[in-house]
């Protein structure tokens, strides 16, 4: 008989002895108290050396595998094991049950028991040689193997539920995209216990067969174009991540160009608020360029009852927390989950890009895709962090001024809301004309400043003091502004370059190179605005070209801030 | 009275498994030590250096596993082994419910079968000195069908060693001695009222 007996001892000794096949114990009575036993581990090993090879007609399995507790029935688990794993090369063979209980008394007994009623699988209660040999026989005449049909359907009735730690088809897919991932790397050495989890787990050999994915490429990591810093804020980075991502950026850490950090913590057993204040201490200490941020960070973000909506979720507070700190750190939101809704209300409140984690994608163009996330971002956190900086500075001196009376409220005002409008249109830029459209916005201010400090008395325009307001024009033989008297403004109305350079030197002390970069800071919005037809000068149209990029922003800006200091001292 | 020890060191989960109500509850029963928290964490980190002092005061350890260190499991499993103790380790990454009574009762449960067992019912009656066999915190009212079907198996593989002698004379002294057709009766008709 090529047949094998899959027993723990628990079987009468004289029909074991008797059994007209190979007999295997698979006894785990001893090891279930040591420190590191895991039931799906211990049987595919054992099963692994059981069927290694061997390529037997039939499997004969007790219900149970246990002397002391009949009810673990982990002759069912076995059986689905057999049928879930290609490499024991039995996953089409019959499997008879032996036990006194029917598999309609075993269906009350355990929720794993829908394996009882698939195709190839019967069961025994006679425990003599001479029915077991009947049924062999029989089996092998008129059942000898499960088609491909058969079996598929077979698994699909099996419903195997996740173990309670993977509380999501998320956390699932993030294993599976973390092996992936790092199969494709080669730095698959580092997650051993999650390798063996994915290999050995009995719901994990259930969800591959279900979703079958194409064996990974392997690939090398790329060297990212950029320099910054990077934290990764996730729970299970221990786990595997942070070794992910340190190999995929390693040419970037060896060339010092991108410091990688992750925030150290026990997230399991932090509370969320807890892990929000360390979240935050990290980033104002580290002031990363790029955040990676998975979005369910306590078992709060995992609740079902009642469902947990993605605002409250920890990596969302997080984000929050984050953009208050400097709205200019991108964060990009690493996750398993393809639900819109979640990606949504993360970019209202500031999220920078996705990377989503899936078990079933193309690693190779994943692995890409993180490459163009990251150099995308490191040049946005390039100048975004500073323009961002420089703003929340420039609101401070203007609240500080209002409080002091040193500016009037309503212009105060006003300007940091320009201010806010401006900076929002930065961040949002998508195309070099976006970079345009924010300069006219934060152009506002420069005009909202002119007005507030220059005015027109009887016909006479004058500067705040009041003393009259200069004319001032460029003198390129002395390549030096002089001043026209009388004024000579076009219409009787001096252009907002014209008050600026008025006010520039009369009451900011200005120098002449400050008052010229000002002016190609005006001129780069005129020429926006209405072209001239005469042709500019190369350095005049190198100028206005940075209307296009950063640079011309915040150039502005800066400038912007200088007056602020002026006017709130 | 018997008193119980539960460490979970993360309430987070706890709160995903029972309502507010029934976490209060388990706050407020008398004789079962609740640790979160900090308190959980200090004695944790004096389990995980060996320091098996803490447990002294209880009849039965609830652990979750995971929370220890292989030191730790080993230094609370040593002690349920010496002073015969009921030991029940929970954890997320286990697949399924095993009991062993080699050397002293022990548990190795899923946590949410765990919490979602009938762990209050338990937990009370532990208390109490009313539970007869630890099995009965995963399997309730079927927990003698359990030690019925165990019989059945020790005496229909007829030949039996001295532990096995052993333990078919513990489970006679909750079910009784019965012969192997009463037994069978006895068992279906369990089964049919499940």
């Amino acid at each position: 008989m090529n047949a094998i007996l899959i027993h723990a001892n628990n079987l009468s000794p004289f029909f074991v002895d008797k059994f007209p096949g190979d007999k295997v114990v698979i006894d785990y009575s001893q090891s279930i108290q040591r420190w590191n036993f895991n039931l799906d581990r211990f049987l595919h090993e054992e099963l692994s050396n059981a069927f290694k090879n061997h390529e037997y007609k039939v499997i004969f399995i007790s219900y149970t595998l246990s002397q002391q507790n009949y009810l673990e029935l982990t002759g069912l688990h076995i059986a689905a094991h057999i049928r879930l794993t290609c490499e024991f090369n039995h996953q089409h063979t019959p499997i008879v049950f032996i036990g006194p209980e029917t598999p309609w008394e075993i269906a009350k007994l355990s929720e794993f028991s829908n394996i009882l009623f698939t195709h190839g699988i019967f069961y025994t209660d006679k425990l003599d040689i001479g029915s077991i040999q009947n049924q062999y026989n029989w089996i092998i005449e008129k059942k000898p193997k499960l088609t491909d049909e058969e079996l598929t359907k077979s698994i699909k009735r099996l419903q195997i539920i996740p173990p309670a730690n993977y509380q999501s088809h998320h956390s699932i897919d993030n294993e599976l995209a973390l092996l992936r991932w790092s199969e494709y790397l080669q730095c698959d050495r580092q997650i051993s216990e999650v390798k063996e989890n994915l290999k050995t787990g009995l719901y994990f050999k259930y969800h591959r067969v279900l979703n079958p994915v194409k064996p990974s490429k392997t690939g090398t990591p790329y060297l990212i174009s950029g320099e910054g810093k990077v934290l990764l804020i996730d729970d299970e980075a221990e786990k595997g991540w942070e070794d992910f991502y340190k190999c995929f950026f390693q040419y970037n850490i060896n060339n010092k160009s991108i410091q990688f950090e992750t925030l150290k913590l026990d997230f399991k057993s932090s509370t969320q608020e807890n892990i929000i204040k360390e979240a935050c201490c990290k980033v104002t200490e580290f002031y990363p360029d790029i955040v990676l941020l998975d979005l369910r960070l306590c078992d709060k973000d995992f609740n079902t009852n009642p469902q947990s909506e993605p605002k409250d979720f920890t990596g969302y507070k997080i984000l929050e927390e984050i953009k208050k700190i400097n709205k200019g750190i991108q964060v990009i939101i690493t996750t398993a989950s393809n639900k819109v809704w979640n990606y949504q209300s993360a970019y209202d409140v500031g999220a920078n890009g996705y990377l989503i984690k899936k078990g079933d994608s193309d690693v190779a163009e994943d692995i890409k895709n993180i490459k163009h996330i990251v150099e995308t971002n490191l040049i946005r956190a390039g100048y975004l962090k500073c323009t961002c900086k420089k703003i929340d500075s420039l609101r401070n001196s203007l609240d500080s001024g209002i409080r002091h009376k040193k500016i009037n409220r309503n212009f105060g005002k006003e300007l940091i809301n320009l201010l806010e409008i401006s900076f929002r249109m930065y961040d949002n830029v998508r195309t070099k004309e976006d970079f345009a459209y924010a300069y006219l916005a934060l152009f506002k201010c420069l005009e909202l400043i002119a007005d507030e400090y220059t005015f027109t008395d009887c016909g006479i325009w004058q500067v705040v003091g009041p003393t009259p307001l200069n004319h001032y024009s460029w003198d390129d033989q002395m390549k030096k502004y002089k001043k026209i008297d009388p004024p000579g403004f076009k219409n009787g109305i001096p252009t907002t370059f014209e008050k600026i350079a008025a006010l520039s030197f009369q009451l900011w002390k200005y120098k002449d190179t400050d008052v010229q970069q000002l002016y190609y800071s005006i001129k780069r919005r005129n020429e926006f605005i209405h072209p001239s037809e005469k042709d500019l000068s190369e350095k005049l149209k190198e100028e206005c070209k940075r209307i296009y990029n950063h640079e011309g922003y915040f150039v502005l800006l800066k400038q912007i801030s200088d007056i602020v200091n002026k006017i709130t001292q | 009275m018997k008193k119980i020890l539960l460490l979970e060191d993360r309430p987070g989960r706890q709160m995903q498994y029972l309502d507010p109500e029934k976490i209060k509850k388990l706050k407020t029963t008398k004789d079962l030590k609740i640790l979160l928290g900090n308190d959980c964490r200090y004695m944790i980190d004096k389990l995980n250096h060996a320091d098996d002092s803490e447990l002294n005061d209880f009849t039965l350890i609830i652990i979750h596993r995971s929370a220890l260190s292989n030191v730790g499991i080993d230094t609370v499993t040593n002690h349920c082994k010496v002073n015969n103790k009921y030991l029940v380790f929970f954890s997320g990454g286990i697949s399924q419910s095993l009991f062993s009574s080699q050397s002293f009762q022990y548990l190795l449960l899923n946590s949410k079968d765990f919490y979602q067992s009938n762990m209050f019912n338990f937990l009370d009656k532990f208390i109490k000195g009313e539970i007869e066999h630890i099995t009965e915190l995963i399997y309730g009212n079927n927990w003698k069908l359990n030690l019925m079907l165990n019989y059945r198996q020790l005496l229909l593989k007829g030949e039996l060693g001295r532990t096995e002698e052993e333990f078919k004379e513990n489970i006679e002294k909750l079910i009784g001695k019965l012969p192997l057709e009463e037994l069978n009766k006895k068992i279906k008709t369990k089964i049919t009222l499940i």
